[in-house]
Order: C-alpha cells, then sequence, then structure tokens
C-alpha cells in the first residue's frame, strides 16, 4: 500500500484551499491535473482572460463540475484587452451544467442579451450584478422567467435596471428568498410594492436606493413571523 | 458478546494477519463502517477488519480511543474539572505527535480511515498530507506521491498560460 488510490487523492485534493497548490496539482502529473479539474467547484476570472471568450471556454470544459462562477473585472483598463462580452454567458451556461451560483462584477460588455442565455442554467440559484451597467429590467425578466430555482439575487449599482415586469413576475411566480438592492437609481421603495406575494418566501432582504441618503433596510427571519423595519442613515 | 466493567460492552476486531484486539463499543463505534455493522447486528462475535494489518489498526484503535466522547471514561479526557477548550487544545496537541509518522504508515493511515469511515482521522491525515506538499516544488510533489512527470514540455506550458488566466 505504498500508492494512494484515485479516490483518495481526490479525497485530498478536495481539501486543497490554496490555489498555487491546486495549480501544481495540476502539473505534477495528468493523472493528477484530471482528478484537481474533476474536484474544482469554482473560479473566479477577470482581466487575465485572454483571448475573453476563448480561455473561459477552455476553463469551462477543464472543469467540468463548477458550481460557482465569478466574472470580476474590476480594475480593468483596455490594455488587457477586450472584456467577455454576451457570448460568454453562452459558454457558461453550455458547458456548466451545475451551475448554481454566477457573480457579475464591473463586465462593460454584458447585455441583456447576454444575460438570456443564463435561461439555459436551470439549477442556477443565485446571481449577483455588480456594476453592469448595461443590464436593464428586460434582462432580469428573461432570468427570472427562465431560471425557476432562483433564491438570491443581488443588484448592486446597476443604473439602467428599473421595476417594470420582474418583480411582479418573481413576486407571484418565483421563491426567492433573499432579495438585495443597492444603488439603483431604477428601484425606488415604491416598486417593492409589485413583490407582492413574494415577500411572504423572503427570508433576507436589504434595500439602499442610495448609499449617500437615508436609507431602509427591512429584514426578515426564521424566528419572527414577518418582517424587522428599521432605518439608518450613512 | 463479551463485557466488561460497569457493563460496558465489548467489540473483538480481527486484523487479515491475525491479531484479535478487544475494544469497547463506543470506541469501535468511532468507526461509522463498524457503527453500522453493529447496529444491523452483524457484529455478535469478532469483526474481521479487511486490507488493515494489526500495526495500522492498533493505532487507529489509539486514535478512537483518544477521541471517543469523555463519557467514554477512557485516559485523561474523562476528567470532569478540565474544560472544554483545553480539552480540544489538548487533543489537538495529540493529533499532532500521533501524526509525526513515516510516509508509508500515513498513506495506510488515510486508507483505513477512509474504509472504516472514521472522519476526524481522514480529515487529520489529510490535512497533513496537504501541509507536507504545500509550496513544495513539483519534483518534491512527485516524489512525495510516488508519480512521474507524464507531460511533454508544450503540454506543460499550455497548462501553466491556462492556470494564468484564472484568479482562484
Amino acid at each position: 500500500m505504498e500508492d494512494l488510490p484515485e479516490p483518495l487523492l481526490a479525497e485530498i485534493v478536495k481539501k486543497v484551499a490554496k490555489r498555487s497548490d491546486l495549480n501544481s496539482f495540476s502539473l505534477v502529473s495528468k493523472q493528477l491535473y484530471s482528478i484537481e479539474a474533476s474536484q474544482r467547484g469554482a473560479i473566479r476570472v477577470g482581466s487575465g482572460l485572454h483571448p475573453a471568450r476563448k480561455a473561459l471556454a477552455s476553463l469551462c470544459s477543464r472543469f467540468p463540475n463548477l458550481w460557482k462562477v465569478e466574472i470580476d473585472y474590476s480594475g480593468w483598463t483596455s490594455g488587457h484587452g477586450n472584456q467577455l462580452g454576451n457570448k460568454g454567458l453562452l459558454v457558461i451556461s453550455s458547458c456548466c451544467p451545475s451551475l448554481t451560483d454566477l457573480t457579475l462584477s464591473f463586465c462593460s460588455r454584458i447585455k441583456d442579451s447576454g444575460l438570456g442565455y443564463l435561461v439555459n442554467c436551470k439549477k442556477l440559484m443565485s446571481l449577483r450584478l455588480n456594476s453592469v451597467q448595461k443590464i436593464t429590467s428586460g434582462g432580469i425578466l428573461s432570468v427570472v422567467v427562465g431560471c425557476k430555482t432562483l433564491s438570491a439575487l443581488h443588484l448592486i449599482d446597476c443604473e439602467k435596471i428599473g421595476s417594470e415586469g420582474w418583480l411582479e413576475n418573481l413576486g407571484c411566480e418565483g421563491s426567492l428568498e433573499e432579495l438585495v438592492v443597492e444603488n439603483c437609481k431604477g428601484i425606488s421603495q415604491y416598486d417593492l410594492l409589485k413583490f407582492g406575494p413574494g415577500w411572504m418566501k423572503l427570508l433576507r432582504f436589504k434595500f439602499d436606493p442610495d448609499p449617500m441618503s437615508c436609507s431602509w433596510n427591512i429584514y426578515g427571519s426564521d424566528e419572527f413571523d414577518g418582517f424587522v423595519i428599521g432605518t439608518h442613515c450613512n | 458478546m463479551a463485557t466488561r466493567e460497569a457493563g460496558k460492552k465489548m467489540i473483538m476486531l480481527k486484523s487479515p494477519d491475525g491479531m484479535e484486539f478487544e475494544v469497547e463499543e463506543a470506541v469501535a463505534m468511532e468507526s461509522q463502517t463498524i457503527r453500522k455493522m453493529i447496529e444491523d447486528d452483524c457484529a455478535d462475535t469478532a469483526i474481521l477488519i479487511p486490507n488493515i494489518n494489526s500495526k495500522i489498526l492498533s493505532r487507529v484503535i489509539e486514535y478512537c480511543n483518544k477521541h471517543v466522547p469523555t463519557t467514554g471514561a477512557t485516559g485523561a479526557a474523562a476528567s470532569d474539572t478540565v474544560a472544554p477548550a483545553a480539552l480540544a487544545e489538548d487533543l489537538k496537541i495529540w493529533d499532532a505527535e500521533f501524526i509525526k509518522v513515516n510516509r508509508a504508515t500515513r498513506f495506510n493511515l488515510i486508507q483505513a480511515a477512509s474504509y472504516l469511515n472514521i472522519k476526524g482521522l481522514l480529515d487529520l491525515t489529510s490535512q497533513t498530507t496537504i501541509d507536507t506538499i504545500s509550496d513544495n516544488s513539483l519534483e518534491e510533489i512527485r516524489s512525495f506521491l510516488s508519480t512521474k512527470n507524464d507531460y511533454l514540455p508544450e503540454e506543460e506550458q499550455t497548462i501553466r498560460r491556462e492556470n494564468q488566466w484564472a484568479f482562484q
């Protein structure tokens, strides 16, 4: 019993937390490469992807069991090359069958039509959009209609998103447990009424229309039969 | 089934090389595999533990003895006067000593922990292995895992490039 059998090697690789160690494993041998690749559940990518879509496609086919993907272009400059566009989300929706958690940050080329590809992510539970400026209500509506398992939605600094359609649909048909809306000028607290019956299922809620002014925070909790409502001023 | 001291149930574990170990049922049940056998009433006489030699099995029993909940009244851990935090600290120090073994023994312990389904021991042995490998050169990792580099230079280059694409 000098060597470890493959399932035990996989068990060990699963516990490795440091990315540099995971990268080393992939370079040790072909066997470890495929063990490491099948264990990898989460990746975070951004400016380093070059050329963006092709690189993402290789990563997605290398790691077939990704459940969490974060695309973060904070700090991006034109020198990094083109950002990932709409087709990038097509790559994710077709190559990551286990995807449950997607975060897009500072993606300047992704529009509603890109978000529309996510309707094929039938397991998507959590979507976070952070400063994705070209997305409008229409894009959110397509995700809400297509991804029935969605249980957490975070919209932060997304100027163009209003409340038309998606809030009402999500409230009536969806099963959302967590809603965070911060600094989205198109969504006012009065719009939130459209969420209707959705409030009964919601467990966590945060609403900050503008961080510079007074804001409303409403927290839901299992321990309370309803919501705790409070205000704070920054 | 044998009993000893204040009605404590004893279980006989047998290794394939013919050694027998009499252990308290509570200690043996630290292994989920053995627990299931006992609960399914498959453990009337001795339980044969395949693939785990007496040397490794005795170390595994030593681990379970130390880690069995304190009501098992085994060793110093049973003292009522010791605070839980101090107990946990004591266990950590004990674990660190316990795992100071050569590579072959550690690999055998990993396999035993996996077969017997003892989560604490599997975590301890795997984590120690990760700590040993962490930050080592590729050649050192290969030698530790007795694996050979089967990449062509250009294949290795491709993977190195791909590894740069993701932040994590």
